[in-house]
């Protein structure tokens, strides 16, 4: 489809810090090529700014009328831990195996 | 005689409930039509011979001792590929989820089966449900089942194709923007969204949280109308479950539509709905007019900008609901320096293309200078769509359009154009923004490829929106069509 305005730009480091946070390491020809669809696509979704909306309250869920849900505070079985620790990649019985988050890590920094 | 795999869902469950043939036969024959169709239509990406078999025989079993299983007694039943089953494997067509078992079932798939349903696998979709055409599943394609060479639709094209294709009778899928609505409109078959909250989406992995709804697919609509009965109401472990009666939908659905208020949404057969389409909608609601119902035209005026507004909603609540997936918990997990690195390349090497896409889009609509442009701004337009829609429903019992505003499209064709592919759920999408029920039924061949009519109706009207569809179906034969390689028996066409 053909680009019907050239804005909105996402500049490279705009893209980069994106991409780090949605924490996909992608390559440099995969993170071009995200660009320009996000480009494109936010481009697309320009004819939304025609519309006049400062009166409008935003809705953020289809439940007209939205209480909290309350359940009694009973025990009752749940699944068992050796199944659940049948699923994880790294497992040191009773426990799921992480990285420690608190060291210094080079790669934090490479994009 | 019928081949008993041409039977609806209803007539398999009174077959079996009078012992006119066993749980065990029907599944044999679906397991068999399977294996001989399934290596070209590509629907399943799980079957499990032995455990069905098991479960129906079990079934059986219970027919011996005199017991009733329930109204679905023996139905052979697909589930779409991001329903949780115990002991099948879940892999939302994404290779994130490769070898996820999960140790639980989905609370739909635990009432279909409560009521005596016999699963037999897991089919594909597009990768966690993004996608119109099923061909984003980093496993395997699917087929039209009325051209090859077409694409199912998408997100659940394997439970449509495999319910068009008569390999099952009954199928559940789910719809966040159309995902059950545009393949059952492809496949020529008969799909259901029902109201947000109406089924439990416990064992359900997320996508978009305030759009996600599970239905059925089925031949008809009465087996969708039975199908909605089973799983719908109130779930303590779904918070989001609504605690609305559910009604008898299976017995209450019949009935003329004289003095119904139908409106046909003008901005839905506009320049970008195909002529074909166009055509056979209006026949439909001539149909319908036929029967009783009045019909006039409605406008709603914000539903053009429904597409942008959607995609941006649902790639924001993605790109949160997917943050689970970083190598701990779930599936495989990359080789990688520290911890950063090993979710990023986990991430980098287990999401398809589309998804990374929509997380990027979605991340960027809630980032810090740009949630009010984006993220904000279509949750307020999203408000709009649902003021147009409650202005129509003060004149308007239900509404009516094309599910899509095209037939199914070549294989292959919009895969490298995002927008194409995102603009063949125009027509649905903005009824998951207002979270209300809505039907695609057949009405009807354009190219050679079937047409659907979507029936919108207001919140918790699901009953109103099936008995339009049921009222439609009992006098036309659409629905009743099946692809050729499909027909089989003596051809009634059932």
């Amino acid at each position: 489809m053909a680009r019907r305005r050239c804005e909105p730009v996402i500049d490279e480091g705009t893209i980069r810090e994106v991409v780090a946070l949605a924490r996909i390491q992608l390559t440099r020809e995969e993170r071009d090529s995200l660009k320009d669809d996000l480009e494109q696509i936010l481009s697309h979704m320009e004819h939304l700014n025609q519309l006049d909306t400062g009166e409008v309250e935003p809705t953020f869920h289809p439940v007209r009328e939205m209480k909290n849900v309350f359940r009694p505070d009973d025990p009752e079985p749940g699944l068992a831990q050796d199944q659940l620790l049948a699923l994880p990649a790294e497992v040191e019985a009773p426990y799921i195996r992480v990285r420690n988050l608190m060291v210094r890590e080079e790669s934090e920094e490479t994009p | 005689m019928t081949d008993m795999i041409n039977l609806t869902a209803r007539e398999i469950a009174r077959e079996i409930r009078a012992r006119s043939f066993s749980a065990r036969e029907i599944l044999s024959r679906c397991l068999d039509y399977i294996e001989e169709t399934d290596q070209d239509l590509g629907a399943f990406l799980h079957l499990d011979r032995q455990c069905s078999m098991e479960r129906a025989l079990e079934v059986d079993r219970l027919l011996d001792r005199g017991s009733d299983p329930g109204p679905l007694a023996g139905v052979p039943v697909a589930l779409k590929d991001n329903l949780s089953y115990p002991g099948w494997p879940t892999t939302c067509g994404s290779k994130i989820l490769d070898g996820y078992i999960p140790p639980y079932a989905a609370t739909a798939a635990a009432r279909l089966k409560q009521a005596g349903a016999v699963f037999v696998g897991k089919t594909n979709l597009d990768e966690f449900s993004m996608g119109s055409s099923t061909e984003n599943s980093a496993y395997r394609v699917t087929r039209n089942p009325w051209d090859r060479a077409r694409v199912p639709g998408g997100s659940s094209g394997g439970s449509a194709a495999s319910v068009a294709a008569r390999q099952v009778p009954l199928a559940l899928g789910s719809d966040t923007g159309g995902s059950i609505r545009q393949p059952a409109s492809f496949c020529g078959t008969t799909g259901m969204k029902p109201t947000y909250g109406r089924v439990s989406r416990y064992g359900l992995v997320a996508f978009a949280s305030s759009l996600d709804q599970i239905g059925p697919f089925g031949v008809d609509v009465a087996d969708c109308a039975l199908a909605l009965e089973v799983i719908a109401g109130r779930d303590p472990l779904d918070s989001t479950s609504a605690s609305e009666p559910v009604e008898t939908w299976s017995r209450d659905l019949p009935g003329d539509l004289k003095g119904l208020r139908i409106g046909v949404v003008s901005e839905h057969l506009g320049g970008g709905t195909e002529p074909g389409v166009r055509d056979r909608v209006a026949q439909a609601v001539e149909h319908l007019e036929g029967l009783g119902a009045e019909v006039g035209e409605v406008s709603l005026p914000h539903v053009s900008h429904g597409l942008s507004a959607y995609y941006l909603i649902a790639a924001a609540e993605c790109s949160s609901n997917l943050a689970r997936y970083d190598g701990v918990v779930f599936g495989p997990r990359a080789a990688g320096k520290g911890w950063t690195d090993i979710i990023s390349r986990t991430r980098g090497e287990g999401f398809g293309p589309e998804v990374r896409r929509r997380l990027v889009l979605g991340t960027y609509a809630l980032s810090a200078g740009y949630y009010d442009a984006y993220y904000l701004k279509a949750s307020r337009v999203r408000t709009l769509i649902i003021q147009d829609f409650d202005r129509a429903f003060e004149r308007f019992d239900v509404m009516v359009g094309p599910t899509a505003p095209s037939v199914a499209f070549a294989r292959g064709e919009r895969v490298d154009d995002p927008l194409a592919m995102y603009a063949s759920d125009v027509l649905t999408c903005p009824v998951n923004l207002a979270g209300l029920p809505a039907l695609s039924v057949p009405c009807g061949f354009s190219q050679g490829m079937p047409v659907g009519l979507q029936v919108i109706g207001p919140a918790f009207k699901d009953g109103l929106v099936m008995k339009v569809g049921r009222a439609y179906q009992e006098n036309t034969d659409h629905h009743t069509r099946v692809p050729a390689g499909a027909e089989r028996g003596d051809g009634d066409g059932r």
